[in-house]
């Protein structure tokens, strides 16, 4: 434990380097704006980053995108709490409490109950997964290619399992995005696979067009047939953050350990996110808080028990993504996308040949939690001056990053018409309510899954019970098993509780 | 009368909640087709390259089959994800938001406008198209102060050019002549080479 503490602090002089500083200073202020404005989302505002990352080297580029992504848990907050516009779903929960406590004229102190969320929770959960991180790893270098394959099937039924409105559209997504993962020539035998006499093609489909058209282009264009529209907000003349007491934030410590629990293990598993942690949250604290009952009114616990969940789903997510490779969200997809693009493969490995690169990652989300508390708290005046800005221009600029963003990478025209592709398909997914998040991972851990696939069956002479035998591969498996299981379960509960209640009715 | 005139009436909205599932089918059916003529030569007894294509498109079918079966002749309520159900319940008690109303006209205007950019880049170069692009999307959208929309078009084209032809370095579409001289004459007076 000593040398995981030492590795970490020793970590805080790679974040301190001028250029790392300047990337999480960026990614610190870009990500309260993005969050801040309600026609960009979290997601969103990490793809558009993703392109500038490319003439960076890696450190930089990673603490850009995980700076962009706490603070992006932190944003939308201000304007859910002063103007009650959630910038983020995420924020919703903060309607009720938070906006009400503000409606009863104590902005200040709502705000500050926030910044004091956002602290513990990212604080909290940083050192959470310091210290678990290596733990992952150690136990991680033992897997071979059926644990590699059984863990990406895990991470890839969790995220369709757990979230999603429907689960056969979340599979159907999944599938698209590991059979576009397919297009080109594959690399053990050399055949060409999709590529209907493309020369394009052959190269395979750039997961990056994919995440920016689906992401980027789609959400826009979802936005543009709801009409934009730029929200009435008053000025915010006396916008002030006041944090609570010691005695009032000792009150509520079992609302932040509770929460920030929680958070974490959203975080780690895949497929649960910021939004999932916050509701989840608020209604944990609705049930366990001995003011649960009071919850709606504009008391504390209903502010701080959402931000405290949905800023400690960060650190989670970053666990499996880097011991495991697992992206469990978008915004970890995307930087799992630029680890990828930089040729850093995340995974146990990284640990054993680089171990300053990530605790100097886990570093760099403790400075930047710090640093989005202090911007909160100094800087939201101006922050919140971003929702003068009309969404159809900022729309516009939105559609052209994703142009650019694209056409970078290869500085060809084929790959705009990509975004436009995927951008429609982003679109009609969103309309015809298929989760975009299965296809843009199906996508990038589509080779990986493929090729730990094959690799097993080519070293097991293709006994595909191997997945099941192997101890590690077989519990694995299992818990796959149980992630498909669980929901099919819970809805057949649910009706058979429904037909009850509906029987247990008066009839006439 | 009126009963088999409701039933059928229930079924075509069925089938209309099942198309989507049946367009999928048969563009996995196709693929499937396709997968099977990958051509490799595989070392005696090792599995193919097709293999896992086509386990994926076999998955597909198999998930558009039960959906389609299911809304056809069960119900058609879609089984939603573990913590998707807990955030409804916890979303439930506070009041829910009206659907925003929608404007068709604008979604195909703005896709419209989308694929004239891409095609017209090559042409008219970066700069030209993109000046269009912003005005046109900024007007679509509803944004209506012609000089700030103007103003925004042409600082913010200048300012993408600048930036990515200068500090990033990228290769932006010049364009084909005449158009090329306006982006050869920005080039020189931003001093890119």
């Amino acid at each position: 434990m000593l040398d995981i503490a030492t590795s970490f602090v020793g970590a805080f002089a790679t974040v301190f380097q001028p250029v790392n500083l300047l990337a999480l200073v960026v990614g610190l202020v870009v990500g309260m704006l993005v969050a801040v404005l309600p026609g960009l989302t979290l997601v969103m505002g990490v793809v558009l980053a993703l392109p500038f990352t490319y003439g960076m080297s890696i450190m930089p580029s990673i603490i850009l995108l995980t700076a962009m992504y706490i603070s992006g848990t932190y944003g939308g907050a201000f304007t859910a709490i002063l103007f009650r516009i959630p910038g983020e779903p995420l924020d919703v929960p903060l309607l009720w409490d938070g906006y009400t406590m503000a409606h009863k004229g104590q902005p200040a102190k709502a705000l500050g109950w926030t910044l004091f969320a956002a602290f513990y929770g990212g604080i909290l959960s940083t050192l959470a997964a310091v210290a678990m991180a290596p733990a992952f790893a150690k136990f991680a270098l033992r897997f071979d290619a059926p644990e590699y394959f059984a863990i990406i099937l895990f991470g890839l039924t969790s995220v369709v399992a757990l979230s999603g409105a429907s689960i056969v559209n979340g599979f159907i997504s999944l599938f698209l995005g590991l059979l576009i993962a397919t297009v080109g020539v594959d690399g053990i035998y050399g055949a060409e696979r999709f590529t209907f006499g493309v020369p394009m093609l052959a190269d395979g489909i750039e997961y990056l067009t994919v995440m920016v058209g689906a992401y980027g282009v789609g959400e826009v264009l979802v936005r543009l047939e709801q009409g934009f529209h730029t929200p009435p907000v008053q000025a915010g003349g006396n916008v002030s953050t006041r944090p609570p007491g010691l005695r009032e934030a000792w009150a509520i410590r079992a609302t932040i350990a509770r929460s920030s629990i929680l958070g974490i293990i959203l975080g780690i598993i895949p497929g649960a996110g910021a939004t999932i942690a916050s509701f989840v949250a608020y209604g944990t604290e609705a049930q366990y808080s001995k003011r649960g009952k009071l919850l709606g009114t504009g008391v504390a616990e209903g502010i701080v028990a959402p931000q405290t969940a949905s800023t400690a789903t960060v650190a989670g997510h970053m666990v499996p993504l880097i011991t495991l490779g697992i992206p469990g969200s978008g915004a970890t997809a995307v930087i799992l996308g630029a680890f990828l693009l930089h040729g850093v493969q995340p995974g146990p490995q990284v640990f054993v040949k680089d171990p300053g690169m990530v605790y100097a990652i886990f570093a760099s989300l403790f400075v930047g939690v710090i640093g989005m508390c202090l911007l909160g708290f100094f800087a939201i005046k101006a922050l919140i001056k971003v929702l003068y800005l009309p969404e159809a221009a900022t729309s516009a600029f939105v559609v052209m990053f994703c142009f650019i963003g694209a056409f970078s990478e290869r500085n060809n025209i084929t790959d705009l018409w990509m975004i436009v592709i995927f951008g429609i398909i982003g679109y009609v997914f969103e309309r015809s309510k298929f989760p975009i998040a299965p296809m843009v991972l199906g996508c990038i851990l589509g080779d990986q899954a493929e090729s730990s696939f094959m690799t097993s069956m080519i070293s097991y002479q293709n006994d595909w019970t191997v997945f099941f035998t192997r101890p590690i591969s077989g519990v694995v498996m299992a818990m796959v098993a149980l992630a498909l299981a669980f929901p099919l379960l819970r809805h057949r509960r649910q009706r058979r509780s429904a037909r009850g209640v509906a029987a247990s009715r008066p009839t006439g | 009368m009126t009963s088999a005139r409701a039933s059928r009436a229930g079924f075509a909205a069925r089938a209309r909640r099942a198309l989507p599932y049946v367009v999928v089918l048969a563009i996995s059916i196709a693929l499937f087709v396709i997968a099977r003529r990958i051509d490799f030569a595989a070392p005696g007894g090792r599995i193919g390259p097709d293999v896992w294509p086509k386990a994926i498109l076999a998955l597909t079918m198999l998930t558009c089959a039960y959906q389609i079966v299911k809304t056809l002749f069960f119900d058609d309520e879609q089984l939603g994800g573990v913590l998707e159900t807990i955030l409804d319940e916890a979303a439930e008690p506070q009041a829910k938001e009206e659907p925003p109303p929608l404007y068709p006209r604008l979604i195909v205007a703005g896709i419209g406008l989308t694929i004239a950019y891409v095609l017209s880049i090559a042409y008219l170069g970066f700069f030209l198209s993109t000046l269009v692009y912003l005005a046109a999307f900024m007007w679509i959208g509803g944004f209506r102060r012609p000089v700030a929309v103007a103003v925004a078009s042409v600082v913010g084209s200048l300012a993408f050019m600048f930036v990515f032809m200068k500090v990033v370095y990228v290769s932006l579409p010049l364009g084909h002549e005449p158009f090329s001289q306006v982006t050869f004459l920005l080039m020189r007076l931003m001093g890119i080479r």
